[in-house]
């Protein structure tokens, strides 16, 4: 029964930081930007690495001044390999005529390899799982403490309020930043906002499903409500948070409940993401059926 | 009245715009034309403080582009259509909240629109003869209609100057129509446009005035006059002329005279 509410809770928590990953993620999906998220949620490994080792030998591991010392070091990298995405991707365009992604994709390896060598430096010189180290990749909601679920639950009401705030010049920005520009928009607040807020969602939503399965939590909401909504892009924001959410749920399910006792300990990640996965599939496949429909 | 004086625009010190002046006053449409690569996007950027120019005055209602809140805040009084492959077409909002966003800067905290508002919309809709289409997707529109949108959240703003960057650029002729006889209606409530296009037909039944851009200002004066020189008019068709100074040496006096360079006073 104790068991029961306590996943009960870590439920809730899944479902209120995947709230916030798909509605956020439906605003990087909008601006066509899954790859440079993706790239900043693999910069953010090598900084959590170090940080956590840190955390480890100044003895804080486990504690919210460790989480804190993790994030920082997240976020220092990530903010690096961002740096360096952006400067690089500029002088390629500018000298080599070369798209971006092609710098994205070579950012992504940098991050992804550095954080890699650093978690398999460190097997053989910190306790992985003391440290928490090995829900970096695929991510465990198991682990999930009673402060990562608050944070959620406040990482999402705050999303919430600034998606609220700055609506229009939010839609304004998607529909026409050069507009936007000329009408006194300034492009560094908006970037700015926009960076802190991936950021904040990459590096809490990553407890939830990982570095590598990040993008995925920012896509597939998106993919799964998108059919669905012509012409309110609230709609679409919130369609796609509460589609996390119930996929968050229906994931965390699965991977302790639904497949017996010998199942548990499954990782969360994956499960998330392929619940997700389902409902993108049977949601395009019913709104190709609805239209059909429609069109008699 | 918006106006560019000895504007320069550079970029990596190649130069995109040399020495531009010009003006337009409220009342009043100017053309702003000239081959690919002329330089009006450059200019047109630098006018709306998209882009620092190297040097040279921008001035927007009297206000100095060096005044840097103060022109931020003239230019969100211009209605400004950009080139519709900056527009995410793709978004899904509904062709009447593309025209309401024209009036964003004017909302408060909770968006609530005024009767006026409202009434803005409204008109800038039927103007452009899309009330039967205001709660479509602007994805499901055609090329035309989209443009006519973009055309109407310029209008829905109030702006007593608009800014068009090649606003006929594949249009169909009924929306072409359309577009000209809502900038004629500007004008004659006293509104003052500037627009970037190619076609002379349409530059000379429209504008006032024809700024024509080779890099420099190689003319400036009646459209009718102008084009009826074929080196000007070849200027339109892409027939670039690889040493401007040559022809500002060429024109002849009375010419050379509209192209001095007129002091920005409001």
């Amino acid at each position: 029964m104790v068991a029961e509410s306590v996943l009960l809770t870590i439920g809730l928590g899944c479902a209120a930081i995947a709230f916030a990953a798909g509605g956020f993620g439906s605003v990087v999906s909008l601006r066509a930007r899954n790859l440079e998220a993706d790239v900043l949620a693999h910069g953010t490994l090598p900084g959590l690495v170090l940080g956590v080792i840190l955390s480890y030998w100044v003895g804080v591991d486990g504690t919210l001044v460790g989480q804190v010392l993790a994030a920082i070091g997240g976020v220092c990298t990530a903010a690096v390999i961002s740096g360096l995405l952006s400067v690089v991707s500029s002088v390629a365009k500018k000298r080599l005529y070369l798209e971006s992604d092609s710098v994205q994709a070579v950012m992504l390896g940098l991050g992804f390899g550095l954080g890699l060598l650093l978690l398999s430096w460190v097997q053989t010189h910190v306790p992985a799982q003391r440290a928490g180290l090995d829900r970096l990749l695929l991510g465990n909601a198991a682990l999930l403490t009673a402060t990562d679920i608050w944070v959620g639950v406040v990482l999402a009401l705050s999303l919430s309020l600034v998606g609220f705030v700055f609506k229009r010049p939010l839609v304004s920005f998607l529909f026409d930043p050069v507009s936007w520009r000329a009408n006194g928009g300034r492009l560094w607040v908006a970037s700015a906002l926009y960076t802190m807020c991936l950021f904040l969602v990459t590096l809490i939503a990553m407890r939830l499903v990982g570095a590598v399965l990040m993008v995925a939590l920012f896509s597939v909401p998106y993919l799964i409500a998108r059919p669905w909504v012509q012409v309110r892009l609230t709609h679409l924001v919130l369609l796609s948070a509460s589609m996390a959410a119930v996929g968050a749920l229906l994931g965390v399910w699965i991977s302790t409940l639904a497949l017996g006792p010998e199942a548990r300990g499954l990782p969360a990640g994956p499960s998330i993401v392929l619940s997700l996965f389902a409902m993108m599939l049977i949601s395009q496949l019913m709104a190709r059926l609805w239209q059909r429909l429609a069109d008699g | 009245m918006i106006g560019v004086e000895n504007l320069n625009v550079a970029y990596d010190g190649r130069y995109a715009v040399l020495d531009a002046t010009f003006r337009v006053r409220p009342g009043q449409i100017v053309g702003l034309a000239g081959p690919n690569g002329a330089g009006k996007s450059s200019l047109i950027q630098a006018l709306m403080g998209l882009i620092d120019p190297e040097n040279g005055q921008v001035q927007i209602s009297g206000v100095n582009r060096t005044q840097r809140g103060a022109f931020r805040r003239a230019a969100a009084n211009i209605g400004y259509v950009p080139q519709k492959q900056n527009v995410a077409v793709g978004l899904p909002i509904s062709v009447r909240d593309v025209v309401g966003m024209g009036q964003y800067g004017q909302l408060g905290l909770f968006g609530r629109r005024s009767a006026a508002q409202i009434k803005a919309v409204d008109d800038a809709l039927a103007l452009m003869d899309l009330t039967d289409l205001q709660d479509r997707q602007f994805a499901a529109l055609s090329g035309g209609q989209q443009q006519k949108t973009l055309v109407a959240r310029a209008l829905s703003q109030g702006a007593k100057m608009l800014v068009l960057d090649e606003p006929f650029r594949g249009v169909d002729i009924q929306s072409q129509q359309a577009i000209v006889h809502a900038l004629k209606s500007h004008r004659a409530n006293g509104g003052g446009v500037l627009l970037v296009h190619h076609g002379a037909s349409v530059l000379e039944e429209l504008c006032d005035e024809l700024v024509l851009l080779n890099r420099r200002v190689v003319a400036h004066g009646s459209p009718s006059a102008l084009l009826a020189q074929p080196e000007l008019a070849g200027l339109l068709h892409g027939e670039a002329m690889d040493h401007p100074a040559d022809l500002l040496a060429s024109q002849p006096a009375n010419q050379a005279a509209t192209l001095q360079a007129m002091p920005l006073a409001s």
